[in-house]
């Protein structure tokens, strides 16, 4: 294949215009990037005010409703711009770089699908507005939720249209997205060598596409059951509470694949990487990622275990939910084969990598008893929860994508971040995470239930909850740090070729950063290509 | 040997299992990983590439699968086992109504008595401390009276929104779904005093909907179901249900 | 699969996603002042500015995509994505209104189902629609063959038809309220019009997708070559009209017979 040649300008260099209008995949990919990002802060900085809070029991600085508020838009927000939200940043940059593409299939819908995540997030911001505080927590469950005011779900309204327009936002990346690879591959790219992490990020668009619909449909329900007093939930004309709860979990449950599967191939990128190493196992690596896909949509009562639903149909769901555990596991294995005689270089990137997996494990172990009913009953509910989908996300998650940012930083900017800092970060990251979530753990098994905003003063919990708002605190100094890290980079850090890291992927056959074309020629792939793994450039 | 509180022992037993699982399936992940990270180090001239050689083992691929099959199915098939032991209330069980409302509960026994746990006394009180907010003078109000080592089997539902009830020594969480009768059962062994949780989200003072059990032997329970004993007199539940409309209506 | 890629060292732009997007932000800005707010004449301003921006935003979207570029056919693949998309919309209804028939099934035959409800109106819009299926792939065939005048015919048909469709069914939905059978009456009123009303709101973003493409059309933008938002249209108003005999069937026959 031809080397790609010098560029003029780099994809950035654009005026106030056009980078306004842009229809350009590199650009809307870091638009989303920085808007997830500061989302992602708001919504840590509301977390670090809850831990203050539950600091001590009694009401410390805040009132309920404004704890409750926090505690929505912590969980809507995060999930929504930073667990889902973070990974278009990473799909509309990487995706036609990595197959080889001008752009993704559709440009403008990409604009307007940025557009609409944009919108959802000025309604986001409406509700800081006095009187507009959401209080229904992420799930939003009727009857509550239907019931506007301040002691019950505040402004429903703007609670039914985040989801609404990070849902049609999401609807429309997926149809773009998977279309793009469909379509657009360059000739040699195939099912069976495309990078994880375009595995990942289609199969985690092909349950956006057939799960948001869902909940969708769900909040539409509880707009005309709040303003219409429609009957959907109603259960004195004939609703039930718990339709919602199924179309709820129906999307949201295979949702929280939706934002660890690309975290996945993002660790399967870096880990082969800085392996100097092909993956392991890359057949059942994606056969495992379609598995999780699929079988993630048949379990979503798991959630539902105490909330009155017939007994078969927990013992059902109990042996779906487990199943997962085999595919994830063979993800993970197939990591630590992967290190198994390798060349391992040891970089930010990788310790956020390795991090990442060590941690993901905790969380998907907890997972387990949780999708045991027997065991279920004694913590649904509980900090115990907490705990657990902080480790996936609050982690694995988290870890991942900042991994992801140092690793394609240099790639993107075309400078190298500050690899002592990163290095700095990831371990103070670690440390504070760890004191901010086992105790979670811990203290769920000992009874104390999720959104209290009170508690009793149990001395073991009250003990237990001031170490986790240290955790909170050393955890939030480390992700300062990792921000300057890049930041700093991005303007002083030193410049580099295009293929710092001596990968195989295509996105490191063109300079860094990548000119505005991305390739001047569609690039042709060596036979037996693969994508994971080493090459001296 | 007496336990304390069932089916608290049906779920200890499962949780032992987990966890011994667990740490098990950690060490084989971690130890593994962490002597590959320390050995395979790049070592400039030394060991500057990967193995290319082997791309995958379905020998070992094929071990990890089923491995893990094994127990997640032996997992589940013995949560299936014990979760069916632990929903059937045993027959001589106590039959205790339970409505939940924002935020409280109504209790109501076999005999018709009532008791109204709320918790509530001022919803602008923030500052108060749980144990001040839900007594008068320092003495908490309205206990809800179990006998000790009696099964209670409680049936649930709610009057307006989701709640849940979790009894804490029990381990035992439902759901008070509006418009559904949802039960759950528990018996508590030693005389004292434990903790019921609202377990579901319900609006501002979620965290204060919780009421405390006294746990007495079975004839001074029934001492009290008569009305012989002072403390839950019927006077004062009246003026307590008086209080929760009221305090609704601020609410609202 | 193979592509091409285009030589553009320029920094790609358009500004038509833009204004759209912002009457999408508008929109539920509109709807939160009517509702939850309750300010109806920021909520009419809001609304007011959102449609233009909306049609004004996705004319020049279809002008650029006709005159602009050559047209790669990614929109059929993307147009039966968003369908798939769509048919989880409607199942989500479908499983409201199914689940309380079969739990509800007492009270529903006793006493929700009115006695205006019969199946004579659904089986004529059926017939409506049926025939606009028709037209519409009429059209498309016209079109394939370069016939635009014929091809205009057709979509103008399909249009009547469809307009037809929607104008029966609100005068059908004032006769059954009337009746006292409201959206808020129970759980059959909540799941006839949710289902109704889903489909023809279905309906009319199909009539505006044909009036898009016949405007198009008659300005002598479309042609044999270019036939991808053509065929997008008409697959969608064929999912529009599968769609139909699914609700009308679940909304009046599962619904409205006593058994
Ligand atoms: C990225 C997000 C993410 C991920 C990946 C997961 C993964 C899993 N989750 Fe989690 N979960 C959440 C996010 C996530 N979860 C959130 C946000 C909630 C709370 C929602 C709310 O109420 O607000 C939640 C809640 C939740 C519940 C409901 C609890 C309750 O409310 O009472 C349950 C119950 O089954 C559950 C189970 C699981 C399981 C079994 C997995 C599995 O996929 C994990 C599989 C992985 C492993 C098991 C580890 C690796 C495997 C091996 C090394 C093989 C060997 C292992 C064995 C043999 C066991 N989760
Ligand atoms: C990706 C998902 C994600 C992530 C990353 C986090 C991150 C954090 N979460 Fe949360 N959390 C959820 C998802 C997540 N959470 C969900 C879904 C819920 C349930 C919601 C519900 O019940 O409805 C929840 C609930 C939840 C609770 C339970 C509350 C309750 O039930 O009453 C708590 C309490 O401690 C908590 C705390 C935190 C903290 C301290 C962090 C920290 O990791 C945050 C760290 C980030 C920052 C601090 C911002 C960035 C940092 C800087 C800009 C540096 C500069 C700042 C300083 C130096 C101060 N979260
Ligand atoms: Cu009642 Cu929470
Ligand atoms: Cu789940």
């Amino acid at each position: 294949m031809r080397e790609a040649v010098h560029v003029e300008r780099p994809w950035f260099s654009a005026s106030l215009w056009e980078w306004i209008f842009t229809t350009d995949h590199k650009k809307i990919g870091i638009m989303y990037g920085v808007t997830s990002t500061l989302f992602f802060v708001i919504a840590g900085l509301m977390a670090l005010g809850m831990r203050l809070e539950l600091f001590s029991p009694g009401g410390q600085y805040m009132k309920p409703e404004t704890y409750n508020y926090f505690l929505t838009v912590h969980g809507t927000v995060i999930l929504l711009w930073w667990a889902i939200g973070i990974w278009s940043s990473f799909a509309n940059f990487l995706i036609p770089l990595m197959i080889g593409a001008r752009d993704v299939a559709f440009p403008r819908l990409n604009a307007l699908g940025y557009w609409m995540f944009f919108a959802a997030s000025v309604i986001a911001l409406l509700t800081f507005i006095p009187g507009n505080h959401i209080m229904t927590m992420w799930t939003g469950y009727p009857p509550l939720a239907a019931k506007e005011g301040v002691g019950f779900a505040g402004t429903t309204a703007l609670f039914v249209f985040i989801w609404h327009l990070t849902g049609f936002a999401s609807i429309a990346g997926a149809v773009n997205f998977i279309t793009t690879v469909i379509r657009m591959r360059a000739p040699g790219i195939g099912f069976w060598n495309l990078n994880l992490f375009i595995h990942g990020v289609i199969a985690a668009n092909v349950i956006q596409l057939l799960g948001v619909p869902s909940v969708a449909g769900a909040v539409t329900m509880l707009f005309l059951d709040t303003y219409l007093k429609t009957s959907f939930f109603d259960p004195t004309k004939g609703g039930d509470p718990l339709l919602y709860q199924n179309l709820f979990w129906f999307y949201s449950h295979p949702a929280v694949y939706v934002m660890v599967l690309p975290a996945f191939g993002i660790i399967s990128e870096i880990v082969s990487t800085f392996a100097r190493k092909p993956i392991f196992g890359y057949k059942s690596m994606v056969v495992a990622i379609w598995a999780i896909a699929v079988v993630g949509f048949t379990v979503w009562t798991h959630h539902m275990f105490v909330s009155g639903i017939p007994d078969w149909v927990k013992i059902l769901m109990s042996y779906t939910t487990l199943l997962i555990a085999v595919p994830t596991g063979i993800k993970i294995f197939n990591w630590v084969a992967t290190l198994y005689r390798a060349a391992i270089v040891y970089r930010t990137p990788m310790l956020y990598a390795l991090g990442a997996i060590l941690m993901f494990l905790i969380g998907g172990l907890t997972g387990i008893p949780l999708g045991i009913p027997a065991f279920d009953i004694a913590v649904h509910d509980s900090y115990f929860v907490v705990g657990h989908f902080h480790y996936v996300l609050g982690m694995a998650v988290t870890l991942s994508a900042f991994g992801g940012f140092f690793y394609w930083w240099p790639k993107v900017t075309g400078r190298m971040y500050s690899e002592g800092l990163g290095k700095l970060s990831f371990w103070i990251v670690l440390v504070g995470s760890n004191l901010l979530y086992f105790p979670q753990l811990v203290i769920g098994l000992l009874g104390m239930p999720r959104r209290y905003y009170d508690y009793p003063a149990i001395p073991e919990w009250v003990t237990l909850h001031q170490i986790q708002t240290y955790g909170a605190f050393i955890l939030a100094l480390g992700l300062l740090i990792a921000m300057v890290a890049l930041i700093k980079g991005a303007f002083s850090g030193e410049r580099v070729g295009p293929n710092p890291w001596e990968s195989n992927s295509l996105e490191w056959r063109i300079p860094s950063p990548p000119p505005p074309q991305n390739f001047d020629t569609p690039p042709k792939v060596e036979e037996n290509f693969c994508p994971h793994g080493y090459r001296k450039l | 040997m007496e336990v304390l509180a069932r089916p608290y022992d049906l779920w200890e037993g499962i949780y032992k299992i987990w966890l011994v699982i667990t740490v098990i399936i950690y060490a084989a992940v971690a130890i593994p990983s962490l002597i590959f990270m320390v050995k395979y180090r790049y070592k400039p001239g030394e060991r500057e590439v990967g193995d290319h050689e082997h791309e995958g083992h379905w020998g070992l691929e094929a071990l990890w699968t089923i491995i893990p099959l094994i127990i997640v199915l032996y997992l589940a098939t013995h949560g299936f086992a014990i979760f069916t032991q632990m929903r059937k209330p045993p027959e001589n069980a106590l039959e205790l109504r339970v409505t939940a409302f924002s935020w409280g509960w109504i209790f109501q026994y076999p005999n018709g008595k009532t008791v109204v746990a709320s918790a509530i006394r001022d919803t602008e009180d923030k500052k108060c401390k749980p144990e001040e907010c839900y007594g008068v003078d320092g003495v908490f109000q309205h206990y809800v009276y179990i006998p000790a080592g009696v099964p209670v089997k409680v049936l649930l539902t709610s009057q307006d929104v989701i709640h849940s009830f979790y009894v804490r020594a029990a381990g035992v969480t439902q759901d008070a779904v509006p418009g559904r009768t949802t039960y759950t059962w528990f018996q508590i062994n030693e005389p004292g005093e434990y903790w019921v949780f609202c377990r579901e989200y319900c609006g501002q003072w979620h965290s204060r909907m919780f009421a405390k059990l006294k746990v007495v032997p079975k004839e001074e329970f029934e001492r009290w179901l008569r009305g012989e004993t002072a403390d839950g007199g019927h006077e004062s539940e009246a003026r307590k249900v008086a209080n929760i409309t009221e305090v609704r209506e601020v609410v609202r | 699969m193979a592509q091409e890629v285009a030589q553009h060292h320029h920094h790609e732009v358009s500004v038509w996603p833009l204004p759209v997007g912002v009457a999408v932000l508008l929109t539920p800005i509109a709807i939160t002042s009517y509702f939850a707010w309750q300010k109806p004449l920021l909520a009419l301003i809001l609304g007011g500015v959102a449609v233009v921006l909306a049609v004004i935003g996705m004319a020049g979207w279809a002008n650029e995509f006709f005159t602009k570029g050559e047209d790669l056919g990614y929109g059929n693949v993307g147009i039966y994505l968003f369908i798939v998309s769509e048919v989880i919309i409607f199942g989500t209804v479908f499983a409201a209104f199914w689940a309380a028939r079969a739990l509800q099934a007492e009270v529903w035959v006793s006493e929700w189902i009115p006695e205006a409800m019969n199946l004579k109106m659904p089986i004529i819009l059926t017939l409506i629609l049926w025939a606009s299926s028709f037209t519409i792939w009429r059209a498309e065939v016209a079109m394939h063959h370069g016939e635009r005048g014929k091809s205009a015919l057709f979509i103008i048909a399909t249009m009547f038809l469809g307009i037809l469709f929607a104008v029966l069914h609100v005068l059908e939905w004032k006769h059954l309220w009337h009746e006292g059978f409201t959206i808020s009456a129970n759980m059959y009123g909540t799941g006839f019009y949710a289902l109704t009303g889903i489909h023809t709101s279905h309906v009319i973003v199909g009539l505006i997708m044909q009036a898009y493409l016949l405007g198009f059309l008659i300005a002598g933008k479309v042609n044999p070559s270019k036939m991808t938002v053509f065929k997008a249209t008409s697959a969608y108003w064929h999912f529009v009209d599968v769609m139909w005999l699914l609700v009308a069937s679940t909304a009046y026959a599962i619904g409205g017979l006593r058994f």
